[in-house]
């Protein structure tokens, strides 16, 4: 007995029919080594006809992906694919850009001449812009899944932990004070969860003192506009620290989110797209609280990532949004919206194309209105290291591209200051034409000390 | 202003000092499913160039899209539901083509009395005439034999249309059968 039947015979007779002329052989060995190639390479991988796929699987762009998702998911469209697509080949196709081999994990920019990034099982840091950096030290061997977060100085910084024992989660974060030569743990809370998959925490130091996190208790596929769009979270919880996370204190407002955490340009000020209502959440205390709102209806019902979020010296809020879309390169606009009232509403301020019409990939702040953000260079003779950095000085209005980079850019880029930063990249080549791979290279951190305009590698 | 981690999706697991990966653990899902995902994109697409590319497009979506994925023992549904997608946008964009070259290779031979075979090569001809949705669902019903709420999951439509579209479906097979006799 079947649970549909509109005809036993009928519903026989066809189930028959297909059974016996469809039998499909196993795939064939190259869709097998194509696959375990992404599997191999998290995702980097490719071949020469597989259509683009995106390589930026590093957690800022993938936070950027899934909020676009979440806003796609609200507004009822599909998001594009976002690809490092290289620009047209003589017969139109696009071909993705491959990191083979290993990439790197954590990294970032605490602030000025201090960075850090993983290698092996701990971390390094550096106290002079990259030039040297200190051994690994190793990061705490705590239970279950352990999240590099966040370094405010040389001195000050922060993991999370989750583990995962009978359906509940606990949620532990560790503090250095010493650069992470010896670690000190607090719990934040134990929470109801269920999933082979770490519970979602996200952790925002604004100093060395105060600090909050985020924990997405709970998520349910789908959202109420799109149920076959991206998980959605209902429960989530925020919690604030005002002694270096020696203790944590559950406060009330927590936006309940989407796949991903909020986004921190300054210390201070971050937002957070939400999908479960389609709106955007701002702070501008470093995460304490929030205010949320839906966005314009001129860009909402677009697939568009928010880029960049700036306070001005008057208080209003200025959010970079970019449209985006698959294919062939289009002009595609950036829109500029402000907020008077903190977040609780927003207007379009200006809209213009990109300098070369292709989208934005990543914006980084690396001063007041000085931003620098990565975009296809449109130019078929740079393929594949076709990506190329722009800079704007003015909040997004104006923008100027600057030196090629030589690489693929494959991480998110992240800076201290107006000088000195640090990103993934790949040296990619391609095979001779008549090869089935596609083009490709070794991720490996680079780290610049002239505010992108060259770029050198880090000596792991 | 950190460049990488800081939320969900990438992470690292501590076991002494080694570091694994949340991927690494996405990776191993992705590879147990590769062969039934393969068998059921041919099913769908009745070919195996496009099954080639539809799983590979299939899995980079997925890999791109992973960090939706919150409960690994709901991989199946998740990740069934991106590959019907891959092969319905397929089977559209090759419809109106298809439709007119099987249209002419496969009417049966004249003078053929070898009726179970009629039936069920007039079965196969409907099917091959249905749109993708209807197709689709028809695959999923009764070749892999899904029942109808799990395709509803798969295809996010409510099981009522499912339903709908398999009483269409069968509805248009019918006559098409009634003419192989």
């Amino acid at each position: 007995m079947t649970d549909f039947e509109l005809d036993d015979d009928l519903d026989r007779e066809v189930r028959v029919a297909l059974r016996t002329a469809i039998d499909p052989p196993a795939p064939p060995q190259f869709v097998c080594q194509a696959v375990a190639d992404l599997a191999r390479n998290h995702g980097r991988s490719g071949r020469a006809t597989l259509r683009p796929v995106t390589i930026r699987s590093h957690a800022s762009a993938l936070m950027r992906l899934a909020a676009a998702l979440a806003i796609a998911a609200l507004v009822g469209f599909s998001l594009a694919a976002r690809g490092n697509h290289g620009p047209g080949t003589p017969n139109g196709e696009r071909g993705p850009v491959v990191a083979f081999g290993s990439t790197q994990g954590a990294y970032g920019w605490a602030s000025g001449l201090v960075g850090w990034y993983t290698s092996g099982s701990g971390v390094r840091l550096t106290v002079d812009g990259g030039v040297t950096w200190s051994a690994i030290r190793p990061v705490p061997a705590a239970p279950g899944v352990v999240q590099l977060d966040q370094f405010v100085d040389a001195f000050h910084g922060w993991t999370s932990s989750t583990s995962t024992t009978s359906g509940t989660a606990k949620v532990v974060v560790y503090r250095t004070a010493d650069g992470g030569l010896t670690w000190q743990s607090a719990a934040v809370g134990s929470f109801p969860y269920h999933s082979d998959f770490p519970l979602p925490t996200s952790l925002h130091f604004t100093d060395a003192q105060h600090g909050i996190v985020l924990v997405d208790e709970e998520s349910v596929p789908g959202s109420p506009s799109d149920p076959s769009g991206p998980t959605y979270s209902s429960n989530c919880h925020l919690y604030s620290t005002d002694d270096g996370g020696s203790t944590w204190s559950e406060r009330p407002g927590a936006p309940c989110n989407t796949l991903v955490g909020p986004t921190f340009p300054t210390p201070l000020v971050g937002y957070l797209a939400t999908l479960t209502t389609g709106t955007l959440s701002v702070t501008v205390d470093g995460g304490r609280t929030w205010k949320t709102a839906p966005l314009p209806d001129a860009v909402a019902p677009r697939q568009i990532w928010v880029q960049m979020i700036e306070q001005d010296s008057a208080g209003a809020l200025h959010l970079l949004v970019s449209e985006t879309q698959d294919g062939p390169v289009v002009a595609l606009p950036i829109v500029i919206l402000i907020s008077r009232d903190g977040g609780a509403s927003w207007s379009e301020e200006y809209r213009a194309p990109t300098p070369n019409g292709s989208s934005l990939d990543d914006v980084v702040r690396v001063g007041t209105g000085h931003w620098i953000a990565l975009q296809e260079s449109g130019d078929p003779a740079s393929y594949p290291n076709a990506d190329q950095l722009i800079e704007t000085r003015d909040s997004g209005r104006t923008w100027k591209v600057l030196p090629s980079t030589g690489f693929t850019i494959a991480g998110a880029m992240a800076f201290g200051d107006a000088q000195h930063g640090i990103l993934q990249g790949i040296l990619a080549t391609c095979p001779p034409p008549d090869s089935s791979d596609g083009c490709g290279g070794s991720g490996q951190l680079f780290h610049t000390t002239d505010g992108g305009r060259s770029w050198q590698p880090l000596d792991p | 202003m950190n460049g990488a981690l800081s939320s969900g999706a990438a992470m690292t697991e501590m076991d002494g000092f080694r570091i694994v990966t949340v991927d690494d653990a996405f990776a191993d899902l992705t590879l147990r499913h590769l062969d039934a995902a393969y068998r059921l994109a041919w099913a769908i697409l009745g070919d195996s160039g496009d099954a080639d590319d539809a799983t590979q497009d299939a899995f980079a979506l997925a890999w791109r899209k992973r960090s939706s994925l919150r409960e690994a023992d709901r991989f199946d549904a998740w990740f069934g539901r991106i590959l019907v997608n891959v092969c319905r946008e397929r089977l559209r964009s090759r419809s109106r083509e298809r439709t007119r070259i099987e249209t002419i290779e496969t009417e049966p031979a004249a003078g053929d009395t070898t009726e179970p075979l009629h039936r069920r090569d007039a079965i196969l001809r409907a099917i091959d005439r249905l749109d993708p949705d209807h197709r689709i669902v028809v695959i999923l019903r009764f070749w892999a034999d899904l029942t109808v709420d799990d395709i509803a999951e798969r295809l996010a439509v409510p099981p009522g249309t499912v339903k709908s579209r398999l009483h269409d479906a069968l509805r248009s097979i019918r006559p098409r059968l009634e003419d192989a006799r």
